[in-house]
């Protein structure tokens, strides 16, 4: 167990859900007369902004803890969808086969042929920027990913002898996708969407950076990034501590989908 | 004496293969079974042998349903077997249980034995859940295995073990054909006895018929009341266990039976081992296909293909020289 990336994950989640308790200030609080208040430690700096404040001197601390709530709300949305619908695609075009197999992953490989960027910019500017518009964006265009690998996954199982077995023991269709493949691909689905939880967030960051993402106001990571770009010669700490937290939380992701991915693996299972 | 439990009559199952280039190359025929006819008897066990690459497993797979036949009729009781549904299937699938022959991929790693034993119950809906725990315990005890099995995941048992848990499993639909194939073949020599008396126990207790798969005669010889020798999707030579090891007819057969048996392989009059490898089934011999490796074949083997014929004994042979 990657012990650090558990508490860095821990961490920032206890921060975002207790955000409204542990936030100094309302994180949307303009304070014009304490503009890019450096961090506490520095000259100049104070206890009341610890880690200073930005242009229009909100206290960075708070939309910190803020902007976590929105990012990880994002990635967790995003990535239990994904996992959902990646997963029932992936085992309904391995186990059925046939038109239904090519057809749904046609559309997979056109979701994972086109500049994601790019249409995510394009769909923004039609719909306007919204929570809702960003989650349903990031689901739409990463799906394909997952379904691939479900249907993989299902095309091995279902050469198993398990699967004929069930069929010679009079299980229909459903309950051979429910019993049979769902348990078994559930591993990779797992080990997958831990992956996809840094890079969703990273997603919605670049989104935000570009400014099609959660409109301002709210305080997102990636945002926030974006907000201090201007400054980032004479108040890098507007930048700083975000991007901080971005790569914390991917990071650890990371390492906790490599440890999942061992610990699933057939190999490293003991009797 | 009462009509068959099963006939097979001229069953045929052929994939279609695509060799060469998507879409440029030629649309192939494998003829995995082509035209095998046999029928078992109730509660007897009629064992098939061969090699591998031979058919036994497709033609296992048409009979279990889980491939449609090409061509051919099945009849099981009496009744037509192909294309049904429904209500049919469900009986179906109630007489008509299999073991294959690796217990590892047999038993799905992530399900409990006593869930794994129940399925066909479950499925089938025989019992309430309460009734199914009762006869899991019942079953699991016919097999001889340990007490509390039924909470426990298929890792945790040796290759013999799970290989009891699947044949309870067979026996949960209380079926009237078991479809073993190659029942003992991934056991270690120690266990494979056991396994095997095991079987012939059940037999004994529920007189329910079985179709043996094997490539081990003495397995088959062992266990069955009739054998059927297949060579390339076809049925050489089929009788009586006991005549057609006493006399076996079909150059096959007894090619076969003299690699398996060298009792004095200080004698000479042993026929010699068998040569070459089994030809492409794209591309089968003309005429009888075993004629590329058969000691005695002569011009007319290539021009006509040998049909079974009635010899006496209850034995049937496919070949122009017997």
């Amino acid at each position: 167990m990657p012990w650090g990336s558990a508490l860095i994950l821990l961490a920032a989640l206890a921060g975002a859900l207790l955000a409204p308790w542990l936030a100094p200030y309302d994180p949307d609080q303009v304070d014009v007369l304490h503009r890019f208040t450096p961090p506490f430690w520095l000259d100049g700096g104070s206890v009341e902004h610890l880690l200073g404040s930005d242009d229009l001197g909100r206290d960075l601390l708070s939309r910190l803890l803020f902007g976590g709530r929105v990012s990880m709300l994002v990635a967790v949305v995003c990535v239990s969808s994904d996992a959902m619908l990646g997963t029932l695609i992936g085992m309904l075009a391995g186990y059925l086969g046939g038109w239904v197999d090519a057809a749904l992953m046609r559309v997979a490989d056109v979701m994972l042929a086109l500049p994601y960027l790019l249409i995510a910019l394009v769909v923004v500017s039609v719909l306007g920027a919204s929570l809702v518009n960003v989650v349903v964006i990031i689901v739409a265009l990463r799906w394909a990913g997952l379904a691939r690998i479900v249907r993989g996954e299902t095309l091995g199982i279902k050469q198993r002898d398990y699967v004929a077995l069930a069929r010679v023991g009079g299980v229909g269709r459903a309950g051979i996708l429910l019993r049979h493949v769902l348990p078994n691909v559930m591993n990779s689905v797992i080990v997958v969407s831990t992956l996809g939880v840094g890079t969703v967030i990273l997603f919605e960051s670049a989104l935000s950076f570009l400014g099609v993402g959660v409109p301002p106001p709210t305080a997102t990571w990636g945002g926030m990034v974006a907000d201090g770009r201007g400054s980032i010669g004479s108040a890098w700490w507007v930048s700083l501590f975000p991007g901080l937290a971005i790569t914390a939380v991917c990071l650890a992701c990371n390492l906790l989908g490599d440890w999942l991915r061992e610990v699933f693996d057939p190999k490293s299972m003991r009797a | 004496m009462s009509a068959p439990l099963l006939e097979i009559d001229n069953l045929h199952k052929h994939f279609p293969v695509r060799r060469g280039l998507p879409l440029l190359g030629t649309l192939q025929q494998v003829h995995a079974v082509d035209g095998v006819t046999f029928s078992i008897a109730r509660g007897e066990t009629f064992g098939i042998v061969g090699e591998s690459g031979c058919g036994k497993t497709t033609l296992t797979r048409v009979i279990l349903l889980l491939e449609a036949a090409t061509s051919g009729e099945m009849r099981f009781d009496g009744r037509g077997v192909n294309g049904i549904g429904g209500g049919a299937l469900r009986d179906y699938r109630r007489a008509v249980q299999a073991v294959f022959q690796d217990p590892n991929s047999a038993l799905s790693p992530r399900m409990r034995v006593g869930d794994i034993v129940g399925e066909p119950m479950r499925a089938i809906g025989t019992h309430s859940a309460a009734d199914r725990r009762i006869e899991v315990e019942r079953l699991l005890k016919t097999v001889g295995l340990r007490d509390n099995a039924a909470s426990a995941y298929p890792h945790e048992f040796s290759g013999g073990q799970r290989q009891r848990i699947a044949i309870a499993r067979a026996l949960s639909t209380k079926p009237r054909l078991i479809v073993l194939d190659e029942p003992i073949s991934a056991l270690d020599i120690s266990i494979r006895a056991q396994i095997m008396n095991l079987l012939r126990d059940i037999q004994d207790a529920t007189g329910t018929a079985f179709l043996l798969i094997a490539h081990d005669l003495a397995v088959v010889k062992h266990m069955s009341t009739h054998v059927g020798v297949m060579y390339l999707g076809k049925l050489v030579e089929t009788g009586p266990a006991d005549s057609l090891y006493r006399r076996p007819l079909h150059p096959y057969t007894r090619a076969l039976l003299a690699a398996a048996l060298p009792a004095r392989p200080d004698h000479e009059d042993a026929p010699p081992p068998l040569a070459g490898e089994l030809p492409s089934p794209f591309a089968p011999p003309s005429g009888c296909r075993f004629r590329t490796r058969c000691p005695i074949a002569e011009a007319r083997c290539a021009a006509a293909e040998p049909t079974l014929r009635p010899m006496g004994d209850g034995q049937s042979v496919a070949c122009h020289r017997v």
